[in-house]
């Protein structure tokens, strides 16, 4: 997989004639289920970015190649719905309680009509494998 | 009638969470300010991490969940994180400078470097 990020018109001015920047070049790999990964790197390396990519949390940019679940081609409406990202900052509501915190979250993510097994929190589809292709 | 049934399927799954990331003593502290009052450092990334897990996700990314904590704190949370992964989901994680106990946790380490490693490890390469 690449990742591309485009200029700012005040760099182009500046005489750069890249259109966009190569933030992630040639990645590949597997991320497999039940499995604890981490994803390591010297700073600047891209581990935020490419773990920013794989989840969609880039809305600009480019991104060339594929990126499968489970042999499936990812599409991040569905995406979303399994998936989650714990953000570096810890960001909460201070007035609430952890139970309280926990309810509006699961309010707010989970379906309205969702059966009692499908709520359970061993039972959404499990074992998926992330795949990064070049 | 149904109203009170999805409550209940509601408040059966947050006690899950709640368990999965060993914070069910503290479900009535108040969050409070980071740093002044309410929960400590970790026990705030422990709900963020639990915030995540309410939503039932299949695929979890963490950025840098230990960044910032000592090592005992680091341990706790990597051992929620544990929890986490034993129930069969994806899990990557960030890091940056772990200690050794904090790296054996892991299961795999996938690295993204722009020399290339030997092949022992499952390897991302950003040949920038």
């Amino acid at each position: 997989m690449n990742f591309f990020s485009s200029f700012f018109q005040e760099i182009k001015k500046q005489g750069v004639t890249e259109s966009r920047l190569k933030l992630l070049s040639n990645v590949s790999g597997v991320f497999a289920p039940g499995v604890l990964t981490a994803l390591m790197g010297s700073s600047g390396a891209g581990k935020t970015t490419l773990m920013d990519v794989l989840a969609g949390r880039k809305t600009g940019g480019y991104i060339e190649g594929d990126i499968k679940i489970s042999g499936y081609p990812k599409v991040q409406a569905t995406f979303a719905r399994i998936a989650g990202y714990v953000e570096q900052n810890d960001i909460h509501s201070p007035q609430m309680t952890v139970e309280e915190s926990l309810w509006f979250s699961a309010s707010l993510r989970l379906q309205k009509e969702v059966s009692k097994e499908k709520k359970q929190v061993s039972s959404s589809p499990r074992y998926l494998i992330l795949c990064v292709i070049a | 009638m149904k109203l009170v049934e999805q409550v209940l399927v509601l408040q059966e799954f947050v006690e899950q969470v709640m368990k999965l990331v060993e914070l069910d003593s503290l479900r009535h502290a108040m969050v409070g300010m980071a740093g002044v009052s309410g929960l400590s450092t970790e026990q705030r990334k422990r709900l963020t991490i639990a915030v995540e897990l309410v939503a039932n996700p299949s695929i979890i990314f963490m950025d840098e969940p230990t960044s910032g904590l000592d090592a005992r704190a680091a341990a706790i949370v990597m051992r929620t994180v544990r929890n986490t992964v034993d129930t069969g989901r994806t899990v990557v994680c960030t890091i940056h400078q772990p200690s050794i106990d904090i790296f054996e946790a892991f299961d795999e380490v996938s690295c993204l470097s722009n020399v290339l490693l030997s092949n022992q490890f499952h390897i991302f390469i950003n040949d920038n």
